[in-house]
Protein backbone atom coordinates (compact mmCIF):
# COMPACT_ATOMS: atom_id res chain seq x y z
CA UNK A 1 0.00 0.00 0.00
CA UNK A 2 1.06 3.44 -1.10
CA UNK A 3 1.58 4.85 2.52
CA UNK A 4 1.79 8.77 1.04
CA UNK A 5 -1.34 8.13 -0.04
CA UNK A 6 -3.06 6.90 3.48
CA UNK A 7 -1.27 9.77 5.03
CA UNK A 8 -3.65 12.05 2.53
CA UNK A 9 -6.90 10.45 3.82
CA UNK A 10 -5.89 12.02 7.60
CA UNK A 11 -4.80 15.30 6.47
CA UNK A 12 -8.32 16.13 8.72
CA UNK A 13 -7.98 16.10 12.49
CA UNK A 14 -10.47 15.04 14.97
CA UNK A 15 -13.99 13.16 13.81
CA UNK A 16 -13.73 14.98 10.21
CA UNK A 17 -11.22 11.94 9.79
CA UNK A 18 -13.95 9.87 9.71
CA UNK A 19 -14.25 6.79 6.82
CA UNK A 20 -18.04 7.94 4.82
CA UNK A 21 -21.00 6.24 6.59
CA UNK A 22 -21.94 4.50 3.14
CA UNK A 23 -17.96 3.09 2.79
CA UNK A 24 -18.15 1.32 6.28
CA UNK A 25 -21.70 -0.21 5.83
CA UNK A 26 -20.10 -1.76 2.88
CA UNK A 27 -17.16 -2.69 4.30
CA UNK A 28 -18.61 -4.41 6.98
CA UNK A 29 -21.24 -6.26 4.82
CA UNK A 30 -18.83 -9.44 4.17
CA UNK A 31 -17.89 -9.64 7.51
CA UNK A 32 -18.74 -13.23 9.34
CA UNK A 33 -22.11 -12.77 11.42
CA UNK A 34 -21.62 -13.28 15.30
CA UNK A 35 -24.37 -14.71 16.82
CA UNK A 36 -24.44 -14.05 20.37
CA UNK A 37 -27.36 -14.36 22.74
CA UNK A 38 -25.33 -11.58 24.94
CA UNK A 39 -24.59 -9.24 22.45
CA UNK A 40 -27.15 -6.74 23.06
CA UNK A 41 -26.03 -4.28 20.58
CA UNK A 42 -23.58 -4.94 17.68
CA UNK A 43 -23.07 -3.74 14.50
CA UNK A 44 -26.48 -4.33 13.63
CA UNK A 45 -27.83 -0.55 14.49
CA UNK A 46 -24.89 2.09 14.24
CA UNK A 47 -24.92 2.50 18.01
CA UNK A 48 -22.23 4.09 19.81
CA UNK A 49 -20.80 1.07 21.19
CA UNK A 50 -20.88 -2.93 21.68
CA UNK A 51 -22.97 -3.73 24.99
CA UNK A 52 -22.42 -7.12 26.05
CA UNK A 53 -24.84 -9.03 28.64
CA UNK A 54 -22.41 -10.25 31.47
CA UNK A 55 -25.03 -11.32 34.11
CA UNK A 56 -29.21 -10.70 33.93
CA UNK A 57 -28.21 -7.29 36.12
CA UNK A 58 -25.19 -6.08 34.37
CA UNK A 59 -24.12 -5.33 30.84
CA UNK A 60 -20.65 -4.31 29.67
CA UNK A 61 -20.11 -1.18 27.06
CA UNK A 62 -17.03 -1.50 24.73
CA UNK A 63 -16.15 1.60 22.49
CA UNK A 64 -13.05 2.84 21.58
CA UNK A 65 -12.33 6.51 19.52
CA UNK A 66 -8.98 8.04 17.84
CA UNK A 67 -7.89 10.39 15.05
CA UNK A 68 -5.54 12.84 14.34
CA UNK A 69 -4.91 16.40 16.28
CA UNK A 70 -7.75 19.01 15.34
CA UNK A 71 -5.65 21.79 17.44
CA UNK A 72 -1.99 22.58 17.98
CA UNK A 73 -2.14 22.24 22.16
CA UNK A 74 -1.24 19.05 22.86
CA UNK A 75 -3.00 18.89 26.83
CA UNK A 76 -6.46 20.26 25.05
CA UNK A 77 -5.98 17.31 22.11
CA UNK A 78 -5.59 15.22 24.65
CA UNK A 79 -8.38 16.17 26.88
CA UNK A 80 -10.76 16.56 23.55
CA UNK A 81 -9.33 13.00 21.59
CA UNK A 82 -10.80 11.30 25.65
CA UNK A 83 -14.25 13.33 26.28
CA UNK A 84 -14.75 12.23 22.61
CA UNK A 85 -13.94 8.60 23.46
CA UNK A 86 -15.70 8.50 26.81
CA UNK A 87 -18.81 10.50 25.17
CA UNK A 88 -20.28 6.93 24.06
CA UNK A 89 -20.61 5.75 26.92
CA UNK A 90 -22.60 8.09 28.40
CA UNK A 91 -24.58 7.91 25.26
CA UNK A 92 -25.36 4.16 25.88
CA UNK A 93 -26.62 5.08 29.05
CA UNK A 94 -23.72 3.43 31.03
CA UNK A 95 -20.64 4.89 33.55
CA UNK A 96 -17.03 4.51 32.90
CA UNK A 97 -15.40 2.01 34.37
CA UNK A 98 -11.67 1.79 33.04
CA UNK A 99 -9.47 3.24 30.07
CA UNK A 100 -6.71 2.22 27.37
CA UNK A 101 -4.77 4.51 25.64
CA UNK A 102 -4.33 4.54 21.86
CA UNK A 103 -1.20 6.43 20.60
CA UNK A 104 0.43 6.69 17.75
CA UNK A 105 2.94 9.02 17.64
CA UNK A 106 6.36 9.88 15.56
CA UNK A 107 9.30 8.54 17.48
CA UNK A 108 11.51 11.82 16.69
CA UNK A 109 8.74 13.74 18.00
CA UNK A 110 9.86 15.41 21.57
CA UNK A 111 8.59 13.13 24.00
CA UNK A 112 7.03 15.81 26.06
CA UNK A 113 4.16 16.41 23.57
CA UNK A 114 3.50 13.28 23.92
CA UNK A 115 3.46 13.61 27.85
CA UNK A 116 1.40 16.41 27.28
CA UNK A 117 -0.99 14.56 24.98
CA UNK A 118 -1.82 11.53 27.81
CA UNK A 119 -2.01 14.03 30.83
CA UNK A 120 -4.69 16.33 28.89
CA UNK A 121 -6.52 12.19 28.49
CA UNK A 122 -5.87 10.75 31.73
CA UNK A 123 -7.56 13.97 33.37
CA UNK A 124 -10.55 13.74 31.47
CA UNK A 125 -10.92 10.04 32.63
CA UNK A 126 -10.15 10.70 36.41
CA UNK A 127 -13.37 13.40 35.54
CA UNK A 128 -15.05 10.75 34.31
CA UNK A 129 -14.81 8.33 37.28
CA UNK A 130 -12.59 5.69 35.45
CA UNK A 131 -9.34 4.65 35.76
CA UNK A 132 -7.02 4.45 33.12
CA UNK A 133 -5.05 1.51 33.36
CA UNK A 134 -2.29 0.91 29.90
CA UNK A 135 -2.34 1.13 26.22
CA UNK A 136 -0.59 0.60 23.02
CA UNK A 137 1.47 2.98 21.27
CA UNK A 138 2.89 2.98 17.72
CA UNK A 139 4.89 5.08 15.90
CA UNK A 140 3.50 7.06 13.58
CA UNK A 141 4.49 10.03 11.36
CA UNK A 142 0.98 11.75 11.82
CA UNK A 143 -0.23 11.98 15.56
CA UNK A 144 -3.03 10.03 16.83
CA UNK A 145 -4.82 9.49 20.16
CA UNK A 146 -7.64 8.04 21.75
CA UNK A 147 -9.09 5.90 24.21
CA UNK A 148 -10.67 2.31 24.45
CA UNK A 149 -12.98 2.81 26.85
CA UNK A 150 -15.09 -0.07 28.99
CA UNK A 151 -18.24 0.78 30.48
CA UNK A 152 -21.13 -0.76 32.85
CA UNK A 153 -24.88 -0.24 32.25
CA UNK A 154 -27.57 -2.53 33.56
CA UNK A 155 -28.78 -4.10 30.63
CA UNK A 156 -32.86 -2.50 31.31
CA UNK A 157 -31.40 0.80 31.12
CA UNK A 158 -29.43 0.45 27.68
CA UNK A 159 -29.89 3.65 25.95
CA UNK A 160 -30.38 2.08 21.78
CA UNK A 161 -30.02 5.13 19.66
CA UNK A 162 -33.34 4.06 17.87
CA UNK A 163 -36.08 3.94 20.26
CA UNK A 164 -37.55 6.99 20.48
CA UNK A 165 -41.51 7.23 20.77
CA UNK A 166 -43.84 9.48 18.40
CA UNK A 167 -44.27 12.65 20.17
CA UNK A 168 -40.95 12.99 21.53
CA UNK A 169 -38.96 16.19 22.10
CA UNK A 170 -35.08 16.07 20.60
CA UNK A 171 -33.00 18.33 22.66
CA UNK A 172 -29.40 18.84 21.44
CA UNK A 173 -27.07 19.49 24.16
CA UNK A 174 -23.89 21.63 22.28
CA UNK A 175 -23.57 24.01 19.32
CA UNK A 176 -22.91 22.77 15.83
CA UNK A 177 -20.14 24.47 13.73
CA UNK A 178 -17.06 22.93 15.69
CA UNK A 179 -15.86 20.89 12.43
CA UNK A 180 -16.19 23.99 9.95
CA UNK A 181 -14.53 26.19 13.39
CA UNK A 182 -11.48 24.19 13.91
CA UNK A 183 -10.35 23.31 10.42
CA UNK A 184 -11.07 27.09 9.30
CA UNK A 185 -9.17 28.65 12.72
CA UNK A 186 -6.13 26.33 11.18
CA UNK A 187 -6.83 28.36 7.76
CA UNK A 188 -6.76 31.40 9.48
CA UNK A 189 -10.54 32.26 8.76
CA UNK A 190 -12.33 31.64 12.02
CA UNK A 191 -11.73 33.94 14.54
CA UNK A 192 -10.15 33.59 18.35
CA UNK A 193 -13.56 34.08 19.64
CA UNK A 194 -14.99 31.09 17.48
CA UNK A 195 -12.56 28.80 17.99
CA UNK A 196 -12.45 29.43 21.60
CA UNK A 197 -15.91 28.18 22.31
CA UNK A 198 -15.58 25.46 20.08
CA UNK A 199 -12.79 24.31 21.95
CA UNK A 200 -14.62 24.79 25.45
CA UNK A 201 -17.80 22.51 24.06
CA UNK A 202 -15.27 19.67 22.75
CA UNK A 203 -13.69 19.46 26.38
CA UNK A 204 -16.98 19.08 27.92
CA UNK A 205 -18.08 15.35 29.28
CA UNK A 206 -21.29 14.47 28.22
CA UNK A 207 -21.52 12.91 31.66
CA UNK A 208 -23.39 15.74 33.26
CA UNK A 209 -25.62 15.85 30.82
CA UNK A 210 -26.52 12.27 30.61
CA UNK A 211 -26.68 12.28 34.47
CA UNK A 212 -29.18 15.17 34.31
CA UNK A 213 -31.48 13.20 31.40
CA UNK A 214 -31.14 10.05 32.60
CA UNK A 215 -33.85 11.44 35.95
CA UNK A 216 -36.51 12.07 32.68
CA UNK A 217 -38.48 9.99 30.13
CA UNK A 218 -35.33 9.40 28.09
CA UNK A 219 -36.18 6.82 25.88
CA UNK A 220 -33.35 7.34 23.28
CA UNK A 221 -29.63 8.83 22.94
CA UNK A 222 -26.70 9.29 21.19
CA UNK A 223 -23.95 11.89 20.97
CA UNK A 224 -23.21 13.61 17.82
CA UNK A 225 -19.45 13.45 16.26
CA UNK A 226 -17.76 13.08 12.37
CA UNK A 227 -21.15 11.91 10.84
CA UNK A 228 -22.87 15.72 11.87
CA UNK A 229 -26.05 16.55 13.56
CA UNK A 230 -27.90 14.73 10.72
CA UNK A 231 -25.59 11.82 10.34
CA UNK A 232 -26.48 10.79 13.79
CA UNK A 233 -30.08 11.63 14.20
CA UNK A 234 -31.04 9.76 10.86
CA UNK A 235 -29.22 6.73 12.74
CA UNK A 236 -31.82 7.71 15.67
CA UNK A 237 -34.69 6.88 13.29
CA UNK A 238 -36.53 3.84 12.80
CA UNK A 239 -38.73 2.22 10.19
CA UNK A 240 -41.74 3.51 12.45
CA UNK A 241 -41.54 7.11 12.70
CA UNK A 242 -39.82 10.41 11.24
CA UNK A 243 -38.06 13.29 13.06
CA UNK A 244 -38.88 16.74 12.50
CA UNK A 245 -36.19 19.27 13.06
CA UNK A 246 -36.76 23.15 13.78
CA UNK A 247 -33.60 24.32 12.27
CA UNK A 248 -34.42 27.38 13.72
CA UNK A 249 -34.10 25.98 16.81
CA UNK A 250 -30.53 24.48 16.13
CA UNK A 251 -27.71 25.95 18.34
CA UNK A 252 -24.65 26.58 16.50
CA UNK A 253 -21.65 28.52 16.83
CA UNK A 254 -22.62 31.94 15.48
CA UNK A 255 -19.48 32.24 12.99
CA UNK A 256 -20.34 29.28 11.31
CA UNK A 257 -22.87 30.58 9.34
CA UNK A 258 -20.21 33.23 7.84
CA UNK A 259 -18.12 30.15 6.97
CA UNK A 260 -20.34 28.03 5.62
CA UNK A 261 -21.86 30.96 3.10
CA UNK A 262 -18.22 31.25 2.27
CA UNK A 263 -18.13 27.59 0.85
CA UNK A 264 -15.37 26.64 3.63
CA UNK A 265 -16.97 23.04 4.90
CA UNK A 266 -15.10 20.62 5.59
CA UNK A 267 -14.75 17.23 3.48
CA UNK A 268 -16.61 15.53 5.92
CA UNK A 269 -19.33 17.62 5.61
CA UNK A 270 -19.58 17.21 2.06
CA UNK A 271 -19.17 13.30 2.64
CA UNK A 272 -21.97 13.40 5.33
CA UNK A 273 -24.27 15.33 2.82
CA UNK A 274 -23.69 12.63 -0.19
CA UNK A 275 -24.61 9.80 2.39
CA UNK A 276 -27.87 11.72 3.71
CA UNK A 277 -29.16 13.61 0.79
CA UNK A 278 -32.23 10.94 0.40
CA UNK A 279 -32.64 10.52 3.52
CA UNK A 280 -33.19 14.54 4.43
CA UNK A 281 -36.18 16.65 3.13
CA UNK A 282 -34.68 20.48 3.79
CA UNK A 283 -37.82 22.96 3.63
CA UNK A 284 -36.57 26.36 2.96
CA UNK A 285 -33.06 26.47 4.62
CA UNK A 286 -30.45 28.59 3.45
CA UNK A 287 -27.32 27.02 2.06
CA UNK A 288 -25.33 27.68 5.04
CA UNK A 289 -27.70 26.36 7.76
CA UNK A 290 -28.17 23.20 6.04
CA UNK A 291 -24.04 22.90 5.87
CA UNK A 292 -24.06 23.27 9.89
CA UNK A 293 -26.57 20.48 9.93
CA UNK A 294 -23.75 18.09 7.98
CA UNK A 295 -20.81 19.73 9.83
CA UNK A 296 -18.91 16.61 11.50
CA UNK A 297 -18.33 17.19 15.09
CA UNK A 298 -15.43 16.32 17.24
CA UNK A 299 -16.61 15.89 20.95
CA UNK A 300 -20.44 16.75 20.22
CA UNK A 301 -23.11 17.24 22.27
CA UNK A 302 -25.87 14.56 22.92
CA UNK A 303 -29.12 13.81 20.75
CA UNK A 304 -31.32 12.95 23.68
CA UNK A 305 -34.96 11.72 22.65
CA UNK A 306 -37.38 12.83 25.92
CA UNK A 307 -41.08 12.12 26.66
CA UNK A 308 -42.92 15.53 25.61
CA UNK A 309 -43.81 16.35 28.77
CA UNK A 310 -40.52 16.05 30.10
CA UNK A 311 -38.72 18.09 27.76
CA UNK A 312 -39.03 21.19 28.97
CA UNK A 313 -38.34 20.57 32.19
CA UNK A 314 -35.06 18.29 31.32
CA UNK A 315 -33.88 21.42 29.06
CA UNK A 316 -34.54 23.72 31.87
CA UNK A 317 -32.07 21.20 33.86
CA UNK A 318 -29.56 20.82 31.34
CA UNK A 319 -28.87 24.54 30.90
CA UNK A 320 -26.88 24.92 33.79
CA UNK A 321 -24.22 22.53 32.53
CA UNK A 322 -24.90 23.06 28.79
CA UNK A 323 -26.07 26.77 28.28
CA UNK A 324 -26.63 26.13 24.30
CA UNK A 325 -28.81 23.06 24.99
CA UNK A 326 -32.08 23.12 22.96
CA UNK A 327 -34.95 21.81 21.58
CA UNK A 328 -34.68 21.14 18.00
CA UNK A 329 -37.25 18.78 17.17
CA UNK A 330 -40.14 16.20 17.31
CA UNK A 331 -40.28 12.37 16.61
CA UNK A 332 -43.98 12.11 14.09
CA UNK A 333 -45.42 9.34 12.74
CA UNK A 334 -43.45 7.69 9.68
CA UNK A 335 -43.34 10.06 6.16
CA UNK A 336 -41.57 9.50 3.54
CA UNK A 337 -38.13 11.14 4.50
CA UNK A 338 -36.34 10.32 7.55
CA UNK A 339 -35.79 12.96 8.81
CA UNK A 340 -37.44 16.86 7.95
CA UNK A 341 -35.81 20.10 8.54
CA UNK A 342 -37.82 22.97 8.42
CA UNK A 343 -36.53 26.68 8.63
CA UNK B 1 -7.38 36.45 -17.82
CA UNK B 2 -6.76 32.53 -17.37
CA UNK B 3 -5.56 31.53 -14.02
CA UNK B 4 -4.40 28.20 -12.35
CA UNK B 5 -4.62 26.92 -8.80
CA UNK B 6 -3.00 23.10 -8.31
CA UNK B 7 -5.03 22.39 -5.11
CA UNK B 8 -3.60 18.38 -5.01
CA UNK B 9 -2.74 16.94 -2.09
CA UNK B 10 -5.28 19.61 -0.55
CA UNK B 11 -8.20 19.25 1.38
CA UNK B 12 -11.16 21.01 2.07
CA UNK B 13 -11.21 23.96 2.76
CA UNK B 14 -8.39 24.98 1.77
CA UNK B 15 -9.01 24.19 -1.91
CA UNK B 16 -11.91 26.76 -1.85
CA UNK B 17 -9.54 29.48 0.07
CA UNK B 18 -6.90 28.97 -2.49
CA UNK B 19 -9.56 29.27 -5.39
CA UNK B 20 -10.98 32.32 -3.58
CA UNK B 21 -7.38 33.79 -3.69
CA UNK B 22 -7.42 34.14 -7.73
CA UNK B 23 -11.10 34.15 -8.54
CA UNK B 24 -12.05 37.78 -8.44
CA UNK B 25 -11.32 39.20 -11.79
CA UNK B 26 -10.58 35.60 -13.60
CA UNK B 27 -12.31 34.71 -16.88
CA UNK B 28 -11.08 31.21 -16.62
CA UNK B 29 -9.32 29.08 -14.11
CA UNK B 30 -7.82 25.30 -14.21
CA UNK B 31 -8.10 23.78 -11.12
CA UNK B 32 -6.45 20.83 -10.53
CA UNK B 33 -7.40 18.17 -7.58
CA UNK B 34 -7.07 14.76 -6.55
CA UNK B 35 -10.35 14.16 -4.85
CA UNK B 36 -13.66 13.94 -5.63
CA UNK B 37 -14.78 15.79 -2.54
CA UNK B 38 -12.98 18.68 -3.07
CA UNK B 39 -14.48 18.78 -6.11
CA UNK B 40 -17.88 19.08 -5.48
CA UNK B 41 -16.89 21.75 -3.26
CA UNK B 42 -15.17 23.63 -5.56
CA UNK B 43 -17.60 23.76 -8.26
CA UNK B 44 -20.25 24.79 -5.75
CA UNK B 45 -18.24 27.52 -4.53
CA UNK B 46 -17.46 28.52 -8.31
CA UNK B 47 -20.93 28.05 -9.12
CA UNK B 48 -21.95 30.71 -6.14
CA UNK B 49 -19.56 33.23 -8.06
CA UNK B 50 -21.14 33.03 -11.35
CA UNK B 51 -18.92 30.46 -12.97
CA UNK B 52 -19.68 27.45 -15.07
CA UNK B 53 -17.72 24.25 -14.27
CA UNK B 54 -16.46 21.24 -16.06
CA UNK B 55 -14.61 18.35 -14.98
CA UNK B 56 -12.35 15.79 -16.21
CA UNK B 57 -10.21 13.04 -15.19
CA UNK B 58 -11.08 11.04 -12.42
CA UNK B 59 -9.63 8.47 -9.26
CA UNK B 60 -7.07 10.50 -7.76
CA UNK B 61 -6.81 13.15 -10.73
CA UNK B 62 -9.20 15.79 -11.51
CA UNK B 63 -9.10 18.82 -13.36
CA UNK B 64 -11.59 21.34 -13.51
CA UNK B 65 -11.81 24.04 -16.01
CA UNK B 66 -13.78 27.29 -14.24
CA UNK B 67 -15.40 29.31 -16.68
CA UNK B 68 -17.29 32.53 -16.44
CA UNK B 69 -20.60 33.15 -17.33
CA UNK B 70 -21.27 35.82 -19.43
CA UNK B 71 -24.33 37.92 -18.12
CA UNK B 72 -27.04 37.96 -20.82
Amino acid sequence: MDTRKLNTFTSCGGCIAKLPQGMLKDAVSNIPHFDNPNLLVGFGTSDDGAVYKLTDNLAMISTLDFFPPMVNDPYLFGKIAATNALSDIYAMGGEVVSALNIVCFPEEEDPAVLGEILRGGAEKVLEAGGVLCGGHSINDKEPKYGLSVTGIVHPDKIMYNNRCKIGDRILLTKPLGVGMVTTSYKAGEATEESYRQALSSMQRLNKYAFEAAKLYRLHSCTDVTGFGFLGHLNEMVAPGYSIHVDAGEVPYIREAERLAAEYLITGGGVKNRTFLQNKVSFQGLSMPMEEILFDPQTSGGLLLSVHPDDAGALLEALRGQEPSCCMVGEVIPREESHIIVTA
Amino acid sequence: MKKKVDACGLSCPEPVLRLRRVIDGADEIEVLVDNQVCVENCSRFAQSKGFCVSVKGGSGHYTMTLTKAVNA
